[in-house]
Formats: C-alpha cells, sequence, structure tokens
C-alpha cells in the first residue's frame, strides 16, 4: 500500500475536527482515549461494538504443531489471542460492487427458465419412453397392455384376412348390418373341422379367406377399394378412404383415418371390457374341459353361440375379433406354463427397493416382456410378481434364443399371454 | 461493550460530555468509513491497521457440480492488530 493511501491518527485527528465542530486538541484527546478503551473493553470484555463501524472482537487462535524451518524439529507454536474486526451488514454490503450484485440474481433467473424448458423437455422424452415401455406393475397399466396385445393382434388378423376387417372400418354407420354374420360364421362351421388341439383354434382365421365371397353384402363402395386393400395389408386401412376423394384432400383424410382408427380403438377396448369377465369365465370352463375332445368342442361352441348373442345385442364390430383372441391367447397357454425348466442360470440378483422383473428382463434380455420368465424360474421365492420383497435373492435363467429374441414379434406376444396368466393368478 | 458503554467509559476517562462524545464517536466512525471506501488504510498506533483488501479473482471447482468456475474478485475489510494491542489482550 502506498505511503499516501495510509492515514495516521494525526491525519485521522483533522478530519474528525473537520466534520465536527471540535478543536484539533480536543479531538486528538478524544482519539487517544478511543483507541485505549477500545482496547480495555477488549481486553475487559472480548469485543467492542461501534455503531456505524462494526464489532471488534477477540478470537482465540489455537495453538499448532509447525516446523523448524532450520532444524526440521517439530516446535508448537502456542495459541494466542487475535483482534478481529467485522463490519456491520450495512457496511459490508457497501464494499460489494453494485454490478455483480445485480447482475447475479438476473443469470439464475434465465437459467431457472432454461433449466424448465430442459425439465419440460427431458420430462416429455420420459413421458414418451414410459408409453412405449409398457412396463405393467399396477392394473391401469395392465388394461392398456391388454389394449396393446389386442391392437397387434389385430394387425395380424388383418395380414391374414383384410377383408374382415376393413369392411366394418371404412363405414362407420353400417357395422351393424354386416360384421355379426362375418366374424362369427367362420368359428361354428370350422370347430367340428378342426384337429382336438386347442392351439388349432388359431386356423379359424384362415378359412376366413374362402368366405370373403360371402361379403359382397356390403355396399358397392367397399368393393372398389378392396384390391388395393390386399396388396398392402397393413397399412390399408389409411389409404383407402382417401382414394375415392380428390387428391387435394389428402390431409382432410388422413385427418378422417387417424379419428377412425381412434374410434375403432376405443370401441374394442370397450368391447373387451364389458365382455371381459364374460370371456374369462368361459374360458375357465375351456380349461376345465381340455381333457374331453367333444366337450371341449361343445364348449367352444357354446362360446361363439355366446359370441354370436353378444355381438348382436351390441353394435360393434370389433367385439368378434377379440374375443377370437381371448380364447387363442387362454387356450394356447394351456399347456405351456409349465413347460420350461429352468436349469440353465446366468447367474444370481438380489432385489432392492426400487427393482422390477421387467426391468431386469429389459437390461438382460432386451425387452421389459420376458420377466415372465424370471418369474417362472424363480416362482418358489416370488409369491407376488407385482411386490417382490426387498433383498430377495433371484436367479437370472438362461433363455433359449427362440424365446427370447426382443425383435420376435411371436416371442413377446408368447411372453405376454404368458403375463396374462400369471397377472390372472 | 457496547456503543453507550464506550461513550461512558471515554466521557469517565477525558472528562468530556456524554453528548461531545457521542458527536465526536459519531464524526470519527463516519470519517474511518469515508476514508476506507475511498481505499485509505487507518493506521492507529498502538491499535492495529484497519482496510479494506482486494482479493483477486481465483479459480474453484464447484463442491457438487465439480465444475470449475472463476470467483471474481471481492473487497473485505481486514483489520491487523498491533502488537501492543495483541499483548494487551494475550495478557489478561
Amino acid at each position: 500500500m502506498k505511503t499516501e493511501d495510509r492515514l495516521y491518527l494525526n491525519d485521522l485527528q483533522t478530519i474528525v475536527a473537520e466534520k465536527s465542530s471540535f478543536s484539533e486538541n480536543q479531538t486528538g484527546f478524544f482519539l487517544n482515549s478511543l483507541f485505549q478503551q477500545i482496547t480495555k473493553g477488549l481486553a475487559t470484555d472480548g469485543q467492542v461494538r461501534i455503531n456505524g463501524l462494526g464489532k471488534f472482537k477477540v478470537q482465540w487462535n489455537e495453538p499448532r504443531k509447525s516446523v523448524n524451518v532450520a532444524t526440521g524439529e517439530q516446535i508448537l507454536l502456542p495459541g494466542y489471542n487475535k483482534v478481529v474486526f467485522t463490519p456491520e451488514t450495512q457496511l459490508k454490503n457497501r464494499i460489494t460492487p453494485a454490478p455483480v450484485a445485480v447482475k447475479e440474481p438476473d443469470k439464475p433467473a434465465d437459467d431457472a427458465i432454461k433449466r424448465l424448458g430442459e425439465q419440460a423437455i427431458e420430462i416429455n422424452s420420459i413421458i414418451a419412453e414410459i408409453n412405449s415401455m409398457e412396463v405393467k406393475e399396477e392394473k391401469k397399466e395392465e388394461i392398456q397392455n391388454i389394449q396393446e396385445v389386442q391392437e397387434v393382434q389385430e394387425v395380424q388378423e388383418v395380414q391374414e384376412v383384410p377383408e374382415v376387417q376393413e369392411v366394418p372400418e371404412v363405414q362407420e354407420v353400417p357395422e351393424v348390418q354386416e360384421t355379426p354374420e362375418i366374424p362369427e360364421t367362420p368359428d361354428t362351421p370350422d370347430t367340428p373341422d378342426t384337429p382336438d388341439t386347442p392351439e388349432t383354434l388359431e386356423t379359424p382365421e384362415t378359412p376366413d379367406t374362402p368366405e370373403t365371397p360371402e361379403t359382397p353384402d356390403t355396399p358397392d363402395t367397399t368393393y372398389i377399394f378392396r384390391p388395393a386393400e390386399e396388396d398392402t395389408p397393413v397399412q390399408t386401412e389409411e389409404p383407402t378412404p382417401a382414394q375415392p376423394q380428390p387428391r387435394k384432400r389428402h390431409s382432410q383424410a388422413w385427418l378422417l383415418v387417424g379419428m377412425l382408427l381412434v374410434i375403432v380403438c376405443l370401441l374394442l377396448i370397450l368391447a373387451y371390457l364389458i365382455f371381459r369377465p364374460q370371456i374369462k369365465q368361459k374360458a375357465d370352463e375351456l380349461l376345465a374341459l381340455t381333457g374331453d375332445q367333444t366337450q371341449f368342442i361343445e364348449a367352444i361352441n357354446d362360446t361363439t353361440d355366446f359370441i354370436d348373442s353378444t355381438s348382436l345385442q351390441q353394435p360393434f364390430d370389433t367385439i368378434a375379433p377379440a374375443t377370437d383372441n381371448a380364447i387363442q391367447d387362454s387356450t394356447a397357454q394351456v399347456q405351456e406354463p409349465e413347460e420350461r425348466v429352468y436349469n440353465d442360470f446366468l447367474g444370481t440378483k438380489v432385489l432392492n427397493n426400487g427393482s422390477r422383473l421387467a426391468q431386469i428382463a429389459r437390461e438382460i434380455y432386451g425387452s421389459p416382456y420376458f420377466w415372465v420368465y424370471i418369474y417362472e424360474a424363480n416362482k418358489d421365492v416370488i409369491p407376488d410378481p407385482n411386490n417382490i420383497p426387498k433383498g430377495t435373492r433371484i436367479r437370472i435363467p438362461n433363455l433359449p434364443p427362440e424365446l427370447s429374441d426382443p425383435d420376435d414379434e411371436q416371442c413377446i406376444a408368447k411372453a405376454q399371454a404368458l403375463e396374462k396368466i400369471i397377472l390372472k393368478n | 461493550m457496547t456503543t453507550k458503554d464506550l461513550i461512558t467509559a471515554i466521557a469517565a476517562d477525558t472528562g468530556m460530555r456524554k453528548q461531545d462524545v457521542e458527536r465526536l464517536l459519531e464524526a470519527t466512525t463516519d470519517a474511518c468509513v469515508e476514508q476506507l471506501l475511498d481505499g485509505k488504510s487507518i493506521q492507529v498506533q498502538n491499535f492495529g491497521t484497519l482496510e479494506i483488501k482486494t482479493k483477486a479473482e481465483r479459480q474453484f471447482i464447484h463442491p457438487t457440480t465439480g465444475k470449475r468456475q472463476v470467483a471474481p474478485e471481492k473487497k473485505q475489510f481486514s483489520f491487523k492488530q498491533n502488537s501492543v494491542l495483541k499483548e494487551a489482550v494475550n495478557n489478561k
């Protein structure tokens, strides 16, 4: 510090004398006394507070070890009292630069907005991920999952027999008349023909193709679309309604198609929810009767009759395919669960609080759907797959590739079917 | 020891009136603050030095984020006690 910046007591004395109306002698006298008294006060009280300036305080400095630089010897520096000065907050604020004080609150605000935006994007992506993941731990999610399963199977059906589904979709209103005939008739005649095993129930859908001649009942407009639909079975639903309309209204047609799809999906869900308990009952009966072939067939006939009656009551076209699927699932699953024996294990894992089987399956097999196999392999330690106690040690089975191919839709469908059974139990 | 106590003590020591002491003390603190903010240091014999020191800007690593940041330079009041004051404080 430069000498001209240094104020001594006599300098201070002149300044104070100018400020107050006292003579320099008086002020000098006062200042001497002032610092003496402060020193006294520090020695007796330990602290002296001066309004408008701050606080002088005695602070004890602990003795500390040190090393004698010359000899390398360890020495103990004695502790001592030290006078420290703490300015008043008002005074302290005066020396903190103003621009910085203004800037700092601004920056965090901007940052906060940015962060909020980023968080919003993150949340959106997480929601999207969750929607696509379909980890079903709770009943709500289970329902969603069932919808998806239905949709997947619906799509499969569309591939196999494009006419059956498209006819109802092209025309929204007149569904009532045609739909009962199309899906039901195939089942009743087929069941007697088909062999005993329940898996053959899937075949009823393929025979539908010969029945296409029956669909001529439908209005002429549908006829026009049909050839195009057969060429591209999966996505035909969207372009078909657009064809009759001029190309200019393409976007409108897409909108219409989208709405149609949404309506159909909703109908599917509704139908499934309404008839789920009844179908389940029937399926249970079927399970009980699997031993006896004739009874089994009768039972199937019963169910189809039941479906006939229900679908006649309800004008929804989507009922029949949905119920068919349900029966397929339940019957196909009957034989599966006990078949697998897990001898080959990849390793063990101790579950902590947040662990979920689906999550583990996703890590190990690449798809959350295969959690059912982990559950099967650990049935003895997991009483309830939705509520696994913390600390449970599970074994991770080494699944054969035909069971655990995350890219194979059949594998996933199989796992989903199995999942349904497990969740029902 | 509060300001009041200090005024009483000074008044008793010098024989001045308390109001005068108070006025003088106010003038002194004002002058001190003024001079300090002006960048001057006040050195009092047998007492110590009071000044505003400038701490240079420095880099530091944020403990939670682990990021390297620069703390801007800042000013700080500092008081360094004189050897006489140190003795007075340590020899009770």
